[in-house]
């Protein structure tokens, strides 16, 4: 294989509706790409509904729970399918070291809902963040 | 197989930025302007579009830079540990990104430009 590259320009446009914990967020996403084999000009709409919280189980240390379907429509290769859903399920453990610091255990489980070659998939990451 | 790895990994990229600024870096405490972050993953996945580039654990660092109204970068790499030869799967990729962010209204606009290396 060589490095191949992907340069894009992009703008999106979104609103975000919340209820607490629960929301939904519309996006409308342009795009421009340029690549080895050309240039093309995607672009679609996104539909989100999102679920986060987060439960404090001790001092600096908090279960972590997260869910998402996105609904994708007329993406024309912005998600590499059209009109479909994807499902996500994230629960996490999160232990803030300090305000800068931050270690988390993640869990990935998802998939495509309705898309033949989008499999299932599940992921097990643990990590750091820091910010300043 | 190429293509459609740009593809998503661009949809990951956006997507992932996107969720960066809904969180209002502006309103941030204390003003830090950088976001680190390190994870070792067993795969890696496209969270945000459901695909599986890579099954074999994976290291990936990103950092982000806030340069104040509404103006980001982003850095971001992905390296498989299975010792495989260097840029020989979709374990690995680049990229760099650019963008000014912010909200009016209610409604968030997000608009920047990105450039990402992967295997072919």
């Amino acid at each position: 294989m060589v490095r191949g590259h992907v340069l894009d320009a992009y703008l999106r446009v979104s609103k975000t509706f919340k209820w607490g914990t629960p929301a939904i967020q519309y996006d409308r996403y342009w795009l421009t790409r340029s690549t080895q084999q050309g240039h093309t000009i995607p672009g679609g709409n996104l539909l989100t509904f999102s679920f986060a919280r987060d439960f404090p189980i001790a001092k600096r240390v908090s279960v972590t729970q997260f869910a998402k379907a996105i609904y994708s429509h007329g993406s024309v290769g912005l998600l590499g399918f059209e009109n479909g859903w994807i499902g996500l399920y994230q629960p996490g453990l999160t232990l803030a070291h300090s305000d800068n610091l931050t270690f988390f255990v993640r869990g990935d489980f998802g998939g495509g809902l309705n898309v033949g070659d989008k499999p299932a998939f599940q992921e097990l990451a643990v990590g750091f963040n820091f910010v300043f | 197989m190429g293509n459609r790895k740009k593809v998503l990994g661009l949809a990951l990229l956006v997507l992932s930025f996107g969720s960066a600024v809904g969180q209002s870096p502006d309103a941030s405490a204390k003003k830090k302007r950088h976001h680190f972050e390190v994870s070792v993953g067993s795969a890696y996945v496209g969270r945000a579009i459901g695909f599986v580039f890579y099954d074999k654990p994976v290291v990936q660092v990103s950092l982000t830079r806030d340069w104040g109204a509404g103006f980001y970068t982003g850095l971001w790499q992905s390296q498989p540990l299975d010792g495989s030869a260097w840029w020989s799967n979709f374990g690995y990729e680049t990229d760099f990104t650019v963008g000014w962010a912010k909200g009016f209204k209610g409604i968030d606009f997000d608009s920047g430009s990105g450039l990402f290396l992967d295997p072919q």
